[in-house]
Parts: C-alpha cells; sequence; structure tokens
C-alpha cells in the first residue's frame, strides 16, 4: 500500500489511535527554547539545558530535560569515581595512535574511553 | 563519595507525581520515551540496591508469584514494557529491557506474556529477540523468527514510515 506524502501524518494518528501508542508531543510555542537546549547540549551544558527547558510543557521537552539531568547525575557520579582514593581509573594512554572505545562499566551505563597507543 | 547518580531520586519522584496524574485523570498519558527514561532511572535504582544480589536470583516460577524481584513483579521491567508497547520503535527501551533480564529465557517469556497477548506483536520485539540469542551466542535457528508474518502485519505502519 503506498501512502501519500500529505495523508502520512493523519494515517500515523489513526495508527497511534489504533494501536495505543503514545507518541511524544511538542508545542511549536516551545521551539525557541528547544532549539536553545540544543546548542546547549552540543555544548555540553547539561545544568543550563534543563533549566531553560524547566518552564516548558509539551512531554518531548520535559523528556530533554529530565534526559539532561539524568546524564549529569552520571558526570558527577564519574568525577566522584574518579576522583576517590582506590577507584580504577581509566589511563589515557597513547602508544601507536589507535583508539579503542572500552565499556567498562555496564550496569551504569557510562562509556569510558581508553585510548592505546 | 556518591555511589549512585544524585539526580535519580528527584528524577523518580517527578516521573511518580506524573504517573499518579495520569492515574487521575489530571493529565493525559506518559508517552513512551518518557516511560522509557523512567524504566531506565528505575533499573539503576535497583542495581544500587542493597537487594541487588537479591535481584539477580532466578525466580523459578515467573509468573502469578510473589516474589518482589521476579520478573513479573519487578518494577523497572514493568516501566519498560509499558514504554516498549507504548512506543516501539525506541530501540534503546528494548535493550533496556533485555539487559534488565538475567537469562534470556527470562526475556523470552516476558515479550510471549505481556505483550503478544495484549497487543499486536511490535516487529521490534523480533528483532530485540534475534539480539539475545546473538549476545548469549545461541543459533538464531532456535529462535522461530517469523519475520515475514510480522513485518505483514506492519505493511501499513512501514509504507507510513518510508
Amino acid at each position: 500500500m503506498v501512502v501519500a506524502a500529505e495523508d502520512a501524518p493523519q494515517m500515523a494518528l489513526q495508527l497511534q489511535h489504533d494501536e495505543g501508542l503514545v507518541l511524544p508531543s511538542w508545542h511549536a510555542s516551545e521551539r525557541a527554547q528547544v532549539r536553545l537546549a540544543q546548542s546547549l547540549y552540543q555544548l555540553r551544558e547539561l545544568q543550563r539545558v534543563a533549566s531553560v527547558l524547566q518552564p516548558c510543557t509539551s512531554s518531548m521537552a520535559k523528556f530533554i530535560r529530565r534526559y539532561a539531568l539524568y546524564l549529569h547525575g552520571e558526570k558527577k557520579l564519574e568525577e566522584s569515581k574518579r576522583e576517590s582514593p582506590g577507584t580504577r581509573v581509566p589511563m589515557r594512554r597513547r602508544v601507536s595512535g589507535i583508539v579503542l572505545r572500552t565499556r567498562l562499566i555496564r550496569s551504569s551505563d557510562i562509556t569510558l574511553d581508553r585510548t592505546y597507543t | 563519595m556518591s555511589i549512585i547518580n544524585p539526580n535519580l531520586e528527584a528524577l523518580r519522584e517527578e516521573f511518580e507525581v506524573e504517573l499518579d496524574h495520569e492515574r487521575t485523570g489530571k493529565s493525559g498519558p506518559i508517552d513512551g520515551v518518557n516511560l522509557y527514561l523512567y524504566g531506565l532511572v528505575l533499573l539503576n535504582l535497583q542495581s544500587a540496591d542493597k537487594y541487588a544480589e537479591a535481584a539477580l536470583i532466578e525466580c523459578k516460577q515467573l509468573d502469578g508469584c510473589s516474589c518482589v524481584y521476579c520478573v513479573s513483579c519487578c518494577r523497572a521491567r514493568e516501566v519498560l514494557v509499558s514504554a516498549c508497547r507504548r512506543y516501539p520503535w525506541n530501540w534503546a527501551a528494548w535493550e533496556a529491557l533485555s539487559r534488565s533480564c538475567t537469562k534470556y529465557e527470562h526475556l523470552l517469556r516476558l515479550l510471549d506474556h505481556r505483550l503478544v497477548q495484549e497487543v499486536r506483536r511490535p516487529p521490534s520485539s523480533v528483532f530485540i529477540t534475534a539480539a539475545s540469542h546473538l549476545s548469549s551466542h545461541i543459533s538464531l535457528a532456535c529462535c522461530r523468527l517469523d519475520l515475514a508474518s510480522i513485518l505483514q502485519l506492519h505493511a501499513r505502519v512501514l509504507s507510513c514510515q518510508l
């Protein structure tokens, strides 16, 4: 079955209704905040992302704010692990320019980079 | 030194409030992406729990038992299953669900009991089954992958996506 491009949004809404899907929604009025949050996220300013999106009510903006908070917490956790004595800290070593990404901590979803050379 | 993400508790409380609002009808249903994040928060809280070891104990009777940590009773899995049902194209939610199951048989049973019986089987459930087989080094021949029939069921969805 081929669906014309202009019918696709309507079809998607119908399917959402038929199958009990709940997709994230967002308001056009929050476009500026979301774009600002996107730029801040690329700069890794996670706390500022959360504060920019604080007044937003759409589910997409809420998700971005909460995810930024989650990532900020993970970052702080990683930093505290690095600072504490007796913890195995991944060292950045350069041996021949080959960079390997090693997943060290699986359960907590923190990916740390290790550089071998 | 903190051994847990310091924002998890605040996020959990926020999600709980929103779920309460959903239950009482004050707001609409939470979307699948937000539910996925809630499931992730619960999984992390559970792994940091002092009973984390107990959570790894395999439960013999997966359905209808009173064990707090078994597959059917675990809150994080419940939430992740809802997230997968509400937004089946979120592959990260399926991966988190499979990670929450300590044995791949549990995942298969979870998929069979919770998803197939209540809603039409989403195509992602077939793919996560295949991925679990691969990660467990089990031959795909053992897995009854009926991709064609499942994808036919979702032909409307796929044509819409294309």
